[in-house]
């Protein structure tokens, strides 16, 4: 659950908090799980839930010029990175912040959690086909994204 | 494919190898520290128990007050029907 918190929030002290927060929900409405569902997709749900209620506090919070950069500035880096795509992944997690909430979830629950798209799907409450074709646009328009930053001066290996 | 295009494909292909991100050692401290030994026992206010207590008494009143006018209701039933029959006997005048 901290991996897939920080995959939204990136930002260690907020995915310490939400992890936290997750752990205290399951602990007090444990008796309200149904069983519908399997144990970690309801934990999945719980985590996006905060998650996505924290980036939302976000917003609503009258932020300076400044904060409001600090958000936006590409320089979240994965604690899982490969050292040599740090610089890259930078950038690509400053893209999937523009992605629309569907889409988001989508690819942070494939690639950075690196679940199986059934298990997405039920996470989601949404169909195998819906997934493939969410991911499918999710990665369009992060191409789309990344080319409009491009940094100039940069050499292609 | 220009150089923009290569760029952006080598960006999504960065999280290739990816590791899962581990939190810090003491946050499992943290969390165990916050949760409560034993769930809270739910408080119900006084308040709302004097409300529920007014309601209640209420209810029982009403049923009171209901069964004593339908027994009083039965009881006028039972003496105009004793009096109309004495009526009744003293329309027969052919007898």
């Amino acid at each position: 659950m901290y991996n897939t918190a920080i995959g939204y929030l990136q930002n260690i002290e907020e995915a310490e908090e939400i992890t936290q927060d997750v752990f205290l929900t399951i602990f007090q409405k444990a008796d309200t799980f149904k069983g519908n569902a399997k144990v970690s997709t309801w934990i999945y749900r719980i985590t996006i839930n905060k998650s996505l209620n924290q980036i939302e506090k976000r917003k609503r919070r009258p932020s300076s010029d400044s904060e409001l950069k600090d958000f936006h500035k590409i320089e979240f880096n994965h604690p899982g990175g490969i050292l040599e795509n740090q610089e890259k992944m930078k950038y690509l997690f400053a893209a999937i912040n523009t992605l629309a909430e569907k889409q988001k979830t989508s690819f942070i629950l494939s690639y950075v959690e690196g679940l199986p798209r059934q298990e997405v799907a039920d996470i989601m409450k949404s169909t195998l086909k819906s997934i493939e074709s969410l991911l499918q646009r999710a990665k369009i328009n992060l191409r789309k994204q990344l080319i409009s930053v491009y940094p100039e001066g940069i050499t292609n290996n | 494919m220009n150089n923009k295009e290569k760029w952006a494909d080598e960006v999504l292909q960065s999280l290739d190898g990816l590791q899962r991100a581990e939190p810090a050692d003491d946050l499992f401290d943290k969390i165990i520290a916050k949760i409560p030994e034993k769930k809270q026992a739910v408080i119900i206010p006084i308040k709302r128990l004097r409300w529920l207590a007014a309601a209640a008494c209420l209810v029982i009143g009403l049923n009171i007050y209901v069964f004593s006018i339908g027994m009083r209701c039965s009881q006028q039933e039972d003496t105009s029907e004793t009096q109309s029959i004495e009526l009744m006997t003293d329309f027969s005048l052919y007898e």
